[in-house]
């Protein structure tokens, strides 16, 4: 993960150009893997394109083209990037304790567990500079999680609490009532009024 | 404050506008999911609205329709074989899913003939075979000798790879002996387009989506696939008039979890086909180019192993093997 | 001549009785209301509003339908404008330059030129309906894979022209929105490309996902990352109204965006698709300031505001003179004229001319409603931006959820549009523009659609594909386009390391 601020470009090390180089070297791999993915695809065969010709001719493109932009940012100056080490750290330990609830206890517990540790190291992931990733990814993944078992209303209720905290404006009551809010209108309006096939409550609770 | 409350009148008055006619504990009850397992807006997804209304009156409960695309129709399946057989989970599907699929795709990942319970077929539909302005043929055996003397031209397309026009045109380039390309689409209005502009000279694909163009003259109806004449264009001859013992119908049907009790299932099957065959739902269906059917449980299980055994030959000719 | 202007006045008399005006409003209205939520297009809302028109006249229904399909897409400006989401392909344009204006306080204005402009081209496109219909139909036949495919290569070349930053940038993002799009099942073959099978992929990553990931998730956490408070919007609101200097920089604008739409439109293979993009590109090549484009220039609102509208009513000809949809829009309003007992085509204008006319006068009325219920909800979307970001950005990822959600109800989707917003947000934090990257996205698949049928209808003979005349033209004009955009690059490349 990566902090807010970009320090000033004279503060460059042997890479005149770090945002762009960096940047295209991502998308470098990501060539590289498409290329990977595609290997078993056939290519022409007779006359007709294959299902491979066309990913792999792009691929191809896609990473001349990195590799270029990665020359030209190596020697042009440009801006920095900064990347936090302990941030990462923490992230990758957050996602791999995640990662190992999710084996042993399931999707909603897990949802359950990250939501709960991130308010309980909110102070932490604050001063890394990686709240809102954190609460957001969490908030999101909690909706996807919750709105099936759940229901809508739960469901949205619990992405506006956690999301909210994303921001360092975070009012707990007034989140409260928005969540609330939110969660009667999303049921009113998408279930009683549009009919989409989501249950509005625990669907335990419905009725037949 | 005058501007947010102007809001909350017009949000009212779109509800009154939006708000189907449905009880009002709609929140607090389990509606009954009809799956569609392609997107909302295609043809089939209009039949599922109409069934959902259909349903909707003959249980008095809420009915909603639900698209689980992904994996042409596969997924849409899994999720109701998947489902709790309490008789809450519906699918509605066109054959290919519940008729060819074993035939094509090798880890399959049901088996449509024990995952699934036959509930009723809803309507039938059949294909035709129509050519372009650049063809001069009239009729079938003209075309056939056409192709024979331009084998390059031998090119027809389809409404999408995978498709049952698709193994369809297959069929016919075996039994008349001509080795045909196969393009395919995404959807007979693209591939029909091509073929009013002369881009492709063969087209196969139901006979609804040819019929207005075919009646305006821009292109030309040479067969149609079912046993008998269509009642859409009952001057064009079949397959099997025209001396070539191919046949080809399609149809929706409506299946339900295997485990689903049988009275669950006897009672949603007389409600379904009672429906179709009021007059003037079969009216509304005939426009969509579906021939109204309505069956028992026993006879969709039936129709289901026949037609299983025809089509099973013409996939394997085509080729189509997406595990390749 | 006055044969058609008789037939125009009919269809008026159809379409102006007391309610059908109010189906139309009551179209509108939900159209517009539905649409503006982030995730949910026309498309969706066509289709989720479909079973209340049921119960009507045949006409009435048609009406309605048209009221919510012209309402939709105005809302999908209005998110793409308000809140930097672009609900479906064409309003992706308009983020650049409508959500530039908002940021500076002009968001009414954008609106409203959006809306006028939109008016304007409806108004011209209707007419262009009725009297050359015919004859447009006969060049849209004239495209065929070749010649799509040709298009569709024009398209991604003109796509560079959307980012503001170095053109090299700009390929690469194209290049790596073309790669994504082809994570999907192979159309020709079945086979899964790239998905691993997982079925959520073998349609590929729905647009709607990828826009709610890199537009909106990505937007909001760069917000919340600049640390500072977000600049609100509203503070500095110039005015609801667009200024007269607004209105006469917008007015040519809009007049090329509505020919060069009212064009692209009639082509059914996806011609519609570039209409907004081909006309923002085009204003800003001719723009003698080309500079202020994507930092708020209302021409850059104006312009594929129209093309697009007048795409979207031209795109009615191949249905109402062929019978064939030219798109899924299109196809969704076959099938409610089916479930109504019309069977379309071009027998419709002979067999049931109050509904061919009334249909085509219902299309004015349609945009003509938008006005009406745009101009004065201008000021309530401009209010709804002065609610505080702490409790705007939660609202805005409930819609995007429920939005990814309601497609196909799978869990999987929400964590795709999750990462795909992580992934824009990394992009932008390396300083590379996601507009192009959607272009690619969407272009992509439709340019190697039409290569491979055009290969297997041709026999793989490259030479004679690509020497027929149309393609050819398409195909040199997209290198020359492509070596204008590079020179100069290339000379400032050269001037940088010479400073050096």
């Amino acid at each position: 993960m990566n902090s807010p601020d970009t320090p000033p470009a004279n503060a460059r090390g042997w890479i005149a150009n770090p945002r762009d180089f960096f940047g295209a070297l991502v998308l470098l791999l990501l060539a590289l893997f498409v290329l990977w993915a595609t290997l078993d695809l056939p290519g022409q065969e007779g006359f007709q394109l294959g299902a491979g010709s066309i990913p792999r001719l792009f691929a191809l493109l896609l990473g001349a083209n990195a590799l270029l932009v990665m020359a030209s940012a190596a020697f042009t100056p440009g801006p920095s990037v900064r990347y936090s080490l302990p941030a990462a750290l923490a992230v990758a330990a957050y996602c791999s304790t995640g990662l190992a609830v999710y084996r042993l206890a399931g999707p909603p517990l897990t949802a359950v567990y990250l939501i709960a540790t991130a308010f309980l190291f909110l102070k932490k992931f604050d001063e890394l500079g990686i709240r809102a990733p954190v609460f957001i990814g969490v908030a999101i993944f909690a909706f996807g999680v919750f709105v099936k078992p759940l229901g809508l209303a739960i469901a949205v209720f619990a992405l506006v609490m956690v999301s909210a905290a994303a921001s360092r404006e975070f009012r707990f009551v007034e989140s409260l009532i928005w969540g609330v809010a939110l969660g009667v209108f999303s049921a009113l309006f998408f279930i009683l009024l549009l009919n989409l096939p989501i249950a509005a409550l625990p669907p335990v609770l419905l009725s037949k | 404050m005058k501007r947010l409350f102007a809001c909350g009148i017009a949000l009212a008055f779109a509800a009154f506008a939006l708000a189907p006619v449905t009880g009002q504990a709609q929140l607090l009850q389990q509606p009954v999911r009809i799956v569609f397992p392609f997107a909302a807006g295609g043809g089939g997804d209009a039949l599922a609205r109409l069934l959902a209304e259909e349903l909707h009156k003959g249980l008095n409960r809420n009915v909603v329709v639900e698209n689980k695309t992904g994996g042409a129709g596969q997924n849409g399946v899994l999720e109701v074989v998947n489902s709790k057989p309490d008789g809450d989970t519906l699918l509605l599907t066109p054959i290919a899913p519940v008729v060819v699929y074993q035939n094509v795709y090798k880890n399959l990942k049901y088996d449509p003939f024990k995952d699934l319970k036959p509930v009723s077929l809803i309507a039938d539909f059949e294909f035709a075979i129509a050519v372009g302005p650049n063809v001069p043929a009239k009729t079938l055996p003209e075309l056939v000798a056409w192709l024979k003397a331009n084998p390059k031209q031998a090119t027809f397309g389809s409404p999408g790879a995978g498709a049952l026009p698709h193994f369809f045109g297959v069929l016919f380039g075996k039994a008349v002996g001509v080795d045909m390309v196969h393009v395919g689409y995404r959807g007979s209005a693209a591939a029909l387009t091509d073929l009013i502009g002369g881009q492709i000279p063969i087209v196969v694909t139901t006979t609804t989506d040819l019929l207005a163009t075919h009646k305006d003259g821009k292109i030309r109806i040479l067969a149609t696939s079912d046993s008998k004449r269509s009642p859409l264009v009952p001057e064009v001859p079949t397959f099997k008039e025209l001396g070539y013992n191919i046949e080809g119908t399609a149809w929706y049907a409506v299946f339900a979890p295997a485990k689903t009790p049988d009275d669950v299932v006897n009672k949603y099957s007389k409600i379904l086909s009672a429906a179709v065959q009021r007059p003037e739902m079969k009216e509304r269906l005939l426009t969509m180019g579906l021939y109204a059917k309505g069956s028992t449980p026993t006879e969709l299980g039936k129709l289901q192993k026949v037609h299983a055994d025809r089509w099973a030959p013409a996939v394997k000719a085509s080729g189509f093997n997406p595990a390749k | 001549m006055t044969d058609i202007f008789a037939n125009l006045w009919f269809g008026l008399s159809v379409a102006i009785t007391p309610t059908n005006i109010a189906l139309c409003l009551i179209g509108a209205l939900a159209g517009t209301l539905v649409g503006v939520l982030p995730g949910i297009g026309p498309l969706a809302t066509i289709a989720m509003l479909l079973p209340i028109t049921f119960g009507l006249s045949p006409v009435g229904a048609l009406i309605m339908l048209a009221g919510v399909f012209y309402g939709a897409m105005y809302g999908g400006s209005t998110t793409a404008i308000l809140v930097n989401i672009p609900g479906e392909a064409a309003s992706v344009v308009t983020t650049l330059d409508g959500f530039q204006m908002a940021l500076q306080g002009r968001a009414g204005p954008a609106l409203a030129i959006a809306a006028i402009g939109s008016f304007f081209a409806g108004c011209v496109a209707t007419v262009l309906i009725a009297v050359l219909a015919a004859p447009l139909t006969k060049v849209a036949l004239l495209f065929g894979p070749a010649e799509y495919f040709s298009l569709m290569v024009l398209g991604l070349v003109l796509a560079i022209a959307l980012a503001n930053g170095p053109i090299s940038k700009a390929v690469l993002m194209i290049l790596t929105g073309i790669v994504l799009s082809m994570v999907s099942d192979d159309v020709q073959t079945g086979q899964g490309r790239m998905t691993f099978d997982q079925f959520e992929l073998s349609d590929g990553f729905g647009f709607i996902i990828v826009a709610m990931g890199v537009f909106g998730v990505a937007e909001i956490l760069g917000n919340l990352m600049k640390n500072s408070e977000r600049e609100l919007v509203t503070q500095r609101v110039t005015g609801l109204m667009p200024t007269k200097k607004d209105l006469k920089d917008a007015f040519p604008a809009i007049l090329r965006g509505t020919l060069l739409g009212s064009f692209l439109g009639i082509l059914p293979g996806g011609g519609a698709i570039l209409s907004s993009f081909a006309s923002y590109t085009l204003e800003k090549k001719i723009s003698k300031t080309p500079e202020r484009f994507g930092k708020g220039a209302i021409e850059g609102v104006a312009g594929p505001e129209s093309a697009n509208n007048a795409a979207s009513q031209t795109s009615f000809i191949p249905l109402l003179t062929l019978g064939i949809p030219a798109n899924a829009v299109m196809a969704l309003m076959i099938g409610a004229m089916t479930l109504h007992g019309i069977s379309p085509g071009p027998q419709v204008a002979v067999k049931q001319p109050e509904l061919f006319w009334g249909l085509i006068a219902s299309m004015w009325v349609g945009n003509a409603m938008l006005l009406v219920i745009n101009l004065p909800l201008v000021g309530l979307w401009v209010r709804l931006l002065r609610v505080p970001y702490r409790l705007l950005y939660p609202m805005i990822l409930v819609f995007c959820c429920i939005g990814v959600y309601s497609l196909n109800t799978s869990s999987f989707e929400i964590m795709l549009a999750l990462a795909f917003g992580l992934f824009g947000y990394w992009l932008n934090k390396h300083d590379f523009e996601v507009a192009p990257l959607l272009l690619g996205f969407i272009l992509g698949p439709l340019m190697e659609e039409n290569l491979r049928k055009a290969v297997a209808i041709g026999r793989g003979e490259y030479l004679e594909i690509l020497s027929r005349p149309l393609t050819a033209v398409l195909l040199v004009t997209a290198v020359i386009v492509l070596v204008l955009a590079l020179l100069p690059s290339v000379r400032k490349q050269r001037e940088t390391i010479f400073v050096e």
